[in-house]
């Protein structure tokens, strides 16, 4: 007959997932150093740089910026995306994408930190910054 | 020892169950309600958004796992796996390819986890910790499309670990809910 009440293997589970996702945590997020750079990503292809600290876009896309304001507009996959930034941050603005977890994730500025909007396959990636510790993260 | 075939206690113990009969309307009965029940909970967890008070893009609880919880203990393989297909076929009309891309590589890399794991339960593994494993499993097969989709291996690292955290909580929850369902089925009785 069932059991209800827990087994072992149950706690076993719980402590291996809670190393796995702390050990990782603790690499890559402890050194929280503010980004330089956003890369918005297609395909695995950077399609766009920001410099976070000025603005300054590097891209074939149309961008605007205003007050310091820096908004990056176009479309991908058949979604229109407008990408945001300012103060040093990064986020998607707005989307017509389906579950807009894009811009739910809000923004971002730590080195390493990403956003994704999958649907239309476009990423944004924070990097750059002081003292560098990547060698962790880059596998491929 | 690892019984990778189902034992003859554990045959005569299933074959008791009412779920788990040889009249074929009454398994096609069964898949279809457990099917529907499913897509309901599918739905209803809209109304749970649970991303509001856990800063993760995209976290739900996923409680049509406690539909294929049940279904891995309860009943046979071949009506689980129609289970949890069509279930995602049917959603993922709503929600669209990519998700459906995302549901259906989760839930079937959850059912495989899950089913190994039923192998042992009571004996090492109760219904939570199942459920918990397929949580966690569910949540590594949707970065795994994730990763596949944007071809950027950073996905992996900055959004598992938190997605893990939060997978534990879920696979518990669903976990105890699909725990007296089972029981119920099963008799009741200890």
């Amino acid at each position: 007959m069932l059991k209800t009440h827990l087994r072992p293997g149950d706690f076993i589970i719980v402590v291996l997932a809670l190393i796995v996702s702390l050990v990782l945590i603790g690499k890559v997020f402890l050194p929280g150093k503010t980004a330089s750079v956003a890369e918005i990503v297609s395909d695995g292809e950077i399609i766009a740089t920001i410099d976070l600290s000025t603005g300054r876009v590097e891209s074939d896309l149309e961008s605007s910026s205003v007050n310091g304001v820096t908004e990056i507009s176009f479309v991908s996959s058949g979604y229109h995306l407008t990408i945001e930034c300012r103060d040093g941050r990064v986020r998607f603005k707005d989307s017509d994408c389906p579950d807009r977890v894009c811009v739910n994730t809000g923004f971002i500025s730590l080195s390493g930190q990403i956003a994704a909007c999958v649907p239309a396959g476009i990423l944004i990636r924070v990097t750059g910054g002081s003292s560098e510790s990547d060698p962790d993260i880059i596998i491929g | 020892m690892i019984p990778i075939s189902l034992s003859d206690d554990r045959r005569r113990e299933l074959s008791s169950k009412p779920s788990y009969s040889r009249n074929v309307s009454r398994r096609i009965a069964y898949a279809a309600i457990f099917t529907a029940l499913a897509i309901a909970l599918s739905f209803l967890e809209n109304y749970f958004p649970i991303g509001l008070f856990i800063p993760v893009p995209g976290v739900k609880i996923g409680l049509a796992n406690i539909v294929t919880v049940f279904a891995i203990i309860m009943l046979r393989v071949p009506d689980t796996l129609a289970i949890i297909i069509t279930r995602c076929l049917v959603v993922g009309l709503f929600t669209g390819p990519v998700s459906l891309l995302f549901s259906l590589t989760g839930a079937l890399m959850a059912w495989i986890v899950m089913t190994v794991m039923s192998h042992w339960t009571d004996r090492f593994f109760s219904v939570v910790g199942i459920s918990i494993g397929g949580a966690l499993t569910h949540s590594f097969g949707q970065i795994c499309v994730a990763v596949f989709l944007l071809k950027d291996w950073n996905i992996m690292f900055y959004y598992l670990p938190f997605l893990l955290l939060v997978s534990i909580f879920t696979g518990a929850i669903t976990g105890f809910a699909a725990m007296p369902v089972i029981k119920g089925f099963s008799g009741g009785r200890e």
